[in-house]
């Protein structure tokens, strides 16, 4: 199934189905940005059509969207890109829920989008940055597991981190 | 930009976070925060005492200056610490620390030959004597 698209520009668009049905036209170009797509591309050649069963439509669309913005700032040769970047994905990080960071840290790590990925573990770790004991546990929805009295043992033995 | 086939129920809650994930999230946490976060559950609790893992956040530091924190200054480490040799070549101690003979170390020590996270308290020290 070979597109015949035949223009003067060479943009080459994938076909991306994510779990839910939902599909996304995007520029091969923004696509490779994810690991596992660029991976795909180059072992299947010509296939269009990519399903991505274990990302659902609405993470996807968020991961390619960083993408895109990522691969437009990229083109324009200027120097500011960093910036812009910066900005921008300060921007993407800034009023994401923890429900939603959570599923987009997934979808990115399962696309092996590097450096999204990077940027969202970052982001994590800003929100575990000078939380009580209780809150990351309950941010991560993690129970403690330490038998009686080893929670105190190490609260005492680093004490100091919990005035 | 999308064409909607169907809408599948989304998850509503946060679940497992894979440990690479996790390993890699904690990284990026200050050794201040780590300390606290070795009480989160055993997992974490190892995984933040793990030697590779205090090597791999000590290199992440992009900081040109190692600290030590001095509550853990005992003969033994401060002879760890000053043999320029072992530091640089088993804890990767930038060149230029070495040379400027200026040591401070923040949030790390080495206590019984093994690096671990600690007190954030600064100490300024000259190597050479």
């Amino acid at each position: 199934m070979s597109s015949s698209s035949t223009t003067t520009t060479t943009t080459r668009l994938l076909m991306l189905k994510a779990s839910d049905g939902v599909t996304f036209e995007v520029e091969e170009a923004v696509a490779t940005k994810l690991g596992a797509i660029n991976n795909m591309v180059e072992e299947e050649g010509s296939e269009d059509l990519i399903c991505l069963p274990n990302v659902n439509g609405k993470f996807l669309g968020m991961v390619l969207e960083w993408c895109k913005k990522h691969a437009n700032n990229n083109t324009n040769s200027d120097k500011g890109n960093d910036e812009v970047n910066k900005w921008w994905d300060k921007e993407f990080v800034m009023d994401l829920d923890q429900n939603t960071l959570y599923h987009l840290l997934m979808a990115a790590d399962y696309l092996s989008g590097t450096e999204l990925v990077d940027l969202l573990t970052e982001k994590v770790a800003s929100m575990i940055r000078g939380k009580k004991v209780e809150e990351i546990r309950e941010t991560f929805k993690i129970k403690s597991d330490f038998l009686p009295g080893q929670e105190e043992e190490i609260r005492k033995k680093n004490s100091w981190a919990f005035e | 930009m999308a064409s909607k086939s169907m809408s599948s129920p989304l998850h509503t809650e946060v679940t497992f976070i894979p440990f690479d994930i996790i390993e890699e999230i904690l990284l990026r946490v200050e050794a201040y925060s780590l300390l606290r976060c070795k009480c989160v559950c055993k997992s974490w609790h190892s995984s933040i005492q793990d030697q590779a893992f205090v090597r791999r956040h000590l290199n992440r530091q992009q900081t040109s200056t190692l600290f030590l924190s001095d509550d853990v200054l005992s003969a033994r480490c401060r002879l760890k610490i000053f043999n320029r040799n072992v530091a640089s070549h088993n804890y990767h101690l930038p060149k230029e620390i070495i040379k400027d003979s200026l040591l401070v170390v923040e949030g790390y020590c080495w206590e019984s030959d093994r690096l671990r996270f600690a007190a954030p308290k600064i100490s300024l020290l000259r190597i050479s004597e």
